[in-house]
């Protein structure tokens, strides 16, 4: 039955899942959930947040499938879910008064090797960039530079023009620039940022004040 | 947008990235500026350098735990209905297209009543207040007499036992059983929680003092055991402690979390009442300083 399903391609399988099929909508997810995956992750720069965002967002799109509309790519039309879900909870979050943190957060049970512990290093400063640099100048900058969309469908994806992205995209690599510079070979003989600058200032706030513009 | 460089100063990175990205407003006069300019070239080098940083992020799949997660909650959006198995499970059954979402009359007359009372516990001790409360004082949880509270509507309080055991990739599934199902009628409190009734003469929470709105980091003025949560005010009362503000719970199961036995504590989200759960998990004491609480949560079943 889900092999049958398999051959189908995005399209037809929102269209049987919104006729009723139990199985259809799982393939789908299936097939993206790794890219949205790391969307969330590098637009929010945390997994839990992350997490969250993408369960959001895919039972949005699990309700919303029957209103999918067929002139859009189904990837945009789940990148663009998702993204929304990831600035939703941003909002959530920087209105939110303090409760207690989940202790599962701490929770240090995937140590990393030794040897590739210098990489995973460079990557929580790059996700901590990314989450200083807030959610919409994250997303464009993510979806642009490390997924590879193209400008115009990303300005799809994210509900803004072109020019926006670019802009927004501009914006969030100068900043990563001044926050990663202390990382990047040019740092030694340049003028490398100072890494104290990379630090969130304060974990709970660093999400607000960095969206210049709302869309 | 672009910083407008006066002449003689270097090129900001804003400037920079926009002359890359092909929208900066001068970019002849800046191109001409980094032309004759080494520091600014090497400016822009860092630009570009970051962007190969990027790159170097680990293309990491999904982990397995979030997809579970994940694919929990979806099965539970697909579940229309919950129902109560009595072998401890809640069970998502496939293919119900119609909610139940209407309050089990039969088993939740009873408990309204009680439920009235203790929110009016609850509140009459947040301030002085009237006459009502002082009765309810000694005779909530035990025998409901009293009409809800003018104004007041508290939802029911579903009561489960259910023994499950949550964990992080079904408990959004679990809790959301909680809230829709209807659970089978709750024993009523042990003979034991007698002598320890809420906001009694029992030792510690002292009535007036038992709820007490603290500030997280604050001594916490009051606690309460495990036992004593199966009384329906002590539920309320600790959500209300918990949730630093007054709150009603709606749904309190006595299951395990990660295979330890807890008590979990159903709240309209803290953030988005309407369309999410908070939930306590409670392993010890009721407490907002407990070490062992911990909290997470769960999207609101529609």
């Amino acid at each position: 039955m889900t092999g049958a399903l398999a051959g189908l391609d995005d399209r037809e399988l929102l269209a049987r899942h919104a006729a009723g099929d139990g199985q259809a909508f799982g393939i789908v997810v299936e097939r993206h959930r790794d890219r949205l995956w790391r969307v969330a992750l590098r637009t929010l720069g945390d997994p839990e947040d992350a997490a969250d965002a993408v369960q959001d967002a895919l039972l949005s799109a699990y309700r919303a499938a029957g209103s999918f509309r067929g002139d859009a790519a189904v990837t945009t039309w789940l990148h663009r879910i998702t993204v929304n879900a990831c600035l939703d909870l941003v909002r959530r979050r920087t209105s939110r008064p303090s409760v207690p943190l989940d202790d599962e957060l701490d929770h240090g049970d995937d140590v990393a090797a030794p040897d590739v512990l210098g990489d995973r290093e460079t990557a929580t400063e790059i996700l901590a960039a990314l989450r200083q640099i807030g959610p919409e100048q994250a997303a464009a900058v993510v979806l642009v530079d490390v997924e590879g969309f193209p400008v115009a469908q990303v300005a799809e994806m994210l509900d803004i023009p072109v020019g926006t992205v670019k802009s927004r995209c501009a914006r969030g690599r100068a900043r990563l620039a001044a926050l990663l510079g202390h990382l990047s070979p040019t740092s030694a003989d340049g003028n490398p940022a100072s890494p104290a600058t990379v630090e969130p200032a304060t974990p709970e706030s660093e999400t607000t004040g960095t969206t210049e513009d709302s869309s | 947008m672009s910083d407008g460089p006066a002449a003689a100063d270097h090129l900001s990175l804003d400037a920079l990235a926009e002359l890359q990205e092909g929208i900066a407003e001068n970019a002849d006069a800046l191109r001409r500026h980094l032309d004759g300019c080494a520091v600014c070239r090497k400016r822009a080098g860092q630009l570009h350098a970051s962007r190969a940083l990027l790159s170097t992020l680990p293309a990491d799949p999904m982990p397995a735990e979030v997809a579970a997660r994940i694919d929990t909650a979806l099965a539970a959006e697909a579940a229309s209905a919950t129902t109560f198995a009595p072998g401890g499970n809640i069970v998502p059954m496939r293919g119900r297209r119609t909610w139940m979402r209407g309050p089990n009359l039969a088993a939740a007359a009873a408990g309204v009543a009680v439920l009235a009372l203790a929110s009016a516990l609850v509140i009459g001790h947040n301030r002085g207040s009237k006459s009502p409360t002082e009765s309810a004082d000694k005779s909530v949880g035990r025998n409901p007499a009293g009409a809800p509270l003018a104004g007041a509507n508290p939802p029911e309080l579903k009561q489960w036992q259910t023994g499950a055991n949550y964990t992080t990739t079904n408990r959004a599934g679990l809790v959301s059983g909680l809230v829709l199902g209807n659970p089978p009628p709750f024993p009523t409190p042990a003979p034991s929680t007698a002598s320890s009734p809420v906001g009694g003469a029992g030792p510690r929470p002292s009535p007036g003092a038992t709820v007490t709105f603290s500030a997280p980091g604050n001594p916490t003025p009051a606690s309460f055991s495990r036992d004593d949560l199966r009384d329906p005010a002590t539920a309320i009362a600790c959500a209300t402690l918990l949730a630093a503000h007054p709150v009603l719970p709606l749904a309190v199961d006595y299951a395990k979390y990660d295979g330890v036995s807890a008590v979990i504590l159903v709240l309209p989200g803290l953030q988005h009442p309407e369309a999410q759960l908070s939930v306590y998990v409670i392993r010890s004491t009721c407490s907002d300083s407990a070490t062992d609480l911990s909290v997470f949560t769960v999207d609101r079943p529609a």
